[in-house]
């Protein structure tokens, strides 16, 4: 929460991701909860991280060039969002996110939170396989709760003949999905959000105990 | 049949390197002109040699390009060792094939001296059951329950594994066809901007469903459409994903429908088709389809490639292998690239010679093989020891840099850093 000190400040909140259509499912997730509980009392960017080089340096230049420059004297939220798996084709060596968020702090970011995907945020996307089956055109019987994480979703796009590649965009993926389906399971992950926009959870999901 | 590695010797400057595929590409890293293409080229050359007639055998042997002349390996034979992996009688075995020449010398030489096929089950034990072996004599096995003792006469430039597919009633006939379809494709088109005009030459007795002719691009793009419509949707869907401005890709068929007038005479490998193709995509962007050619040469090359992965997985191909993939692509692009690359060839590996840190960044660290630097002008391949990979990745991080950077920077380093870089390979 927000110190005393600090309580006068506007707040800002960035959430930095990687990949086109990881930054597409924040994009919404943030809209639906806003248009759930109102805009709540901060700004949020979402910067999205892809790409060749040190990710340290690049959250550190992105909330320092952009982040501060637009925000002057904010209370600074930031959200590192991540998936808890390995998977093919990673960067290495990996983020060292307790370095990251040292790093941070010391360009001034007030608060710092991760958002880890448990396995993978495709696992997300898994809890609405009905929006997925329509995006896919697969058949409304087929089973689909046997298909797992990012290796799981890639085999489901090849049995519709079409091909899942985890950091670029995919067209109409996110917005096929309906996010009422999938904030129910992940309530503890995005707490970050949801309280620095300061909207009570139970607004945007009734099961939600926090 | 699934490729699990290659040990390879006496090719070119080639000291004799082993290469193990794991589930990711494996890549070469080294200096300029240290030897990656030339093992590249090594692999290539022992499939032919397994694929060829024994006349074309004899003709390699003696094949002036491929003889070692380095002073240290010029006494070496040419010796290929290749571990697969295949189902047989309904279970994974584990397929050990290879063979050894002696290369032509001024005192003869141009003779095989070495064969030997030998399989066990993957979960079955460690024994190999001996299927062939040419050693002072030439023998195979010849029933299940016998021994390899079956005497085979055999000439100096024939291969048994090609000459037991005479023999029918073999009970591992299945693993002979295997190894005799293995296939490599070294695929090393840096200028892609000739391979998309529209090409009237075709191969005399080309089969209409034939893909392998990279060289006229908008035909095999035709004939993926035409005899191979889920690849060819799954490729353009892909391309779309890469290119987000592209909505989409057609390829025509144009008839020329005119007698030809040109003569070609009979020994001429190519006659002149009566129909062209064109690729044309739309760009969003843009107010008219726009011909393939007049694309970026980052986007034909990309598209090149994966067409070669998707040909690759339709023609079970054995192990492809691309030279610089990251060339004309922008760094941006290779991570995903890298993704469907492997995605698309499915159980065909894929091994890269790369210069660029950015791929190295990316793939897994154990598949990494380096071109350890010697004063003697050998091609001498060592992988990234399992052991060690935590390490490099550590003093990667440490100094700021990604693995691919790390590896280049002690690669291009002086004797000290070479020492290092040599600290974090197999011996």
């Amino acid at each position: 929460m927000v110190k005393k000190k600090e309580k006068d400040k506007k707040i800002v909140l960035t959430i930095f991701i990687e990949g086109d259509t990881e930054v597409d499912f924040y994009k919404k997730m943030v809209s639906s909860i806003r248009q759930k509980a109102g805009r709540g009392n901060c700004s949020i960017e979402i910067k999205n991280v892809k790409g060749v080089g040190n990710y340290q340096s690049k959250v550190c230049r992105i909330f320092e060039n952009s982040v501060k420059q637009k925000y002057p004297d904010h209370y600074y939220v930031v959200a590192l969002c991540y998936d808890t798996d390995v998977f093919q084709y990673s960067r290495k060596p990996p983020v060292d996110w307790k370095a990251v968020t040292k790093a941070l702090q010391e360009k001034g970011a007030d608060r710092i939170e991760q958002i880890r995907a448990e396995k993978s945020i495709e696992d997300w996307f898994l809890l609405d396989t009905d929006g997925l089956k329509r995006f896919l055109r697969l058949p409304a019987k087929i089973d689909v709760t046997a298909y797992k994480g990012q290796k799981g979703l890639v085999q489901l796009f090849q049995k519709a003949n079409k091909s899942y590649i985890k950091g670029i965009q995919c067209k109409g993926l996110v917005e096929a999905l309906d996010m009422d389906k999938i904030f129910p399971h992940i309530c503890g992950e995005i707490r970050v959000i949801c309280d620095t926009i300061g909207v009570k959870c139970s607004n945007i999901n009734e099961r939600c105990k926090l | 049949m699934r490729l699990k590695s290659v040990k390879i010797e006496g090719f070119r400057n080639i000291k004799e390197s082993e290469i193990v595929f794991g589930n990711e590409m494996t890549s070469l890293v080294s200096e300029n002109s240290y030897g990656k293409s030339n093992l590249m080229e090594a692999i290539d050359f022992a499939v032919d040699f397994i694929r060829s007639s024994a006349s074309v055998r004899n003709s390699m042997m003696a094949w002036k390009q491929g003889i070692p002349l380095n002073k240290k390996t010029e006494k070496h034979d040419f010796k290929v060792d290749f571990l697969l992996e295949t189902e047989f009688q309904e279970e994974q075995y584990e397929i050990n094939y290879g063979f050894c020449f002696i290369w032509i010398k001024n005192d003869g030489g141009r003779k095989i001296s070495g064969e030997w096929l030998n399989a066990r089950k993957v979960n079955g034990g460690k024994k190999y059951i001996k299927l062939i072996s040419r050693e002072e004599r030439s023998l195979f096995k010849s029933s299940q329950t016998g021994r390899c003792s079956s005497v085979i006469k055999i000439a100096d430039d024939e291969l048994i594994v090609s000459k037991l597919m005479n023999y029918d009633d073999l009970y591992y006939m299945s693993i002979l066809e295997e190894i005799n379809t293995i296939s490599v494709y070294v695929e090393r088109h840096f200028d892609t901007s000739n391979l998309y005009h529209k090409n009237l030459l075709v191969l005399k007795g080309e089969e209409d469903t034939e893909l392998m002719d990279f060289s006229d691009m908008p035909r095999v793009i035709y004939r993926l459409k035409k005899y191979h419509r889920p690849q060819f949707e799954l490729l353009t869907d892909i391309f779309k994903q890469l290119f987000p401005n592209i909505t989409d890709i057609e390829v025509q068929e144009f008839d020329i429908g005119q007698k030809q007038r040109i003569n070609i005479s009979n020994d001429a490998p190519y006659t002149i088709s009566n129909k062209v193709y064109s690729i044309f995509v739309k760009d969003e962007n843009l107010n008219q389809p726009l011909d393939f050619t007049s694309m970026s040469d980052g986007a034909k090359r990309v598209f090149l490639m994966l067409t070669f992965a998707v040909v690759a997985n339709i023609q079970n191909m054995t192990l492809i292998a691309f030279e610089e993939p990251e060339n004309s692509i922008h760094p941006s692009l290779l991570q995903g690239y890298l993704r469907v690359l492997t995605q698309l060839a499915g159980d065909c590996k894929i091994i890269v010679a790369s210069h660029s840190p950015y791929i190295i960044e990316y793939v897994s660290t154990e598949d990494i093989y380096v071109g350890k630097p010697n004063p003697y002008g050998l091609a001498e391949f060592a992988r990234i020891d399992a052991g060690k990979v935590k390490r490099l990745e550590n003093d990667a991080s440490d100094s700021g840099a990604s693995v691919g950077s790390y590896i280049f920077e002690l690669l291009s380093g002086g004797e000290d850093e070479i020492a290092l870089l040599n600290t974090y390979l197999e011996k």
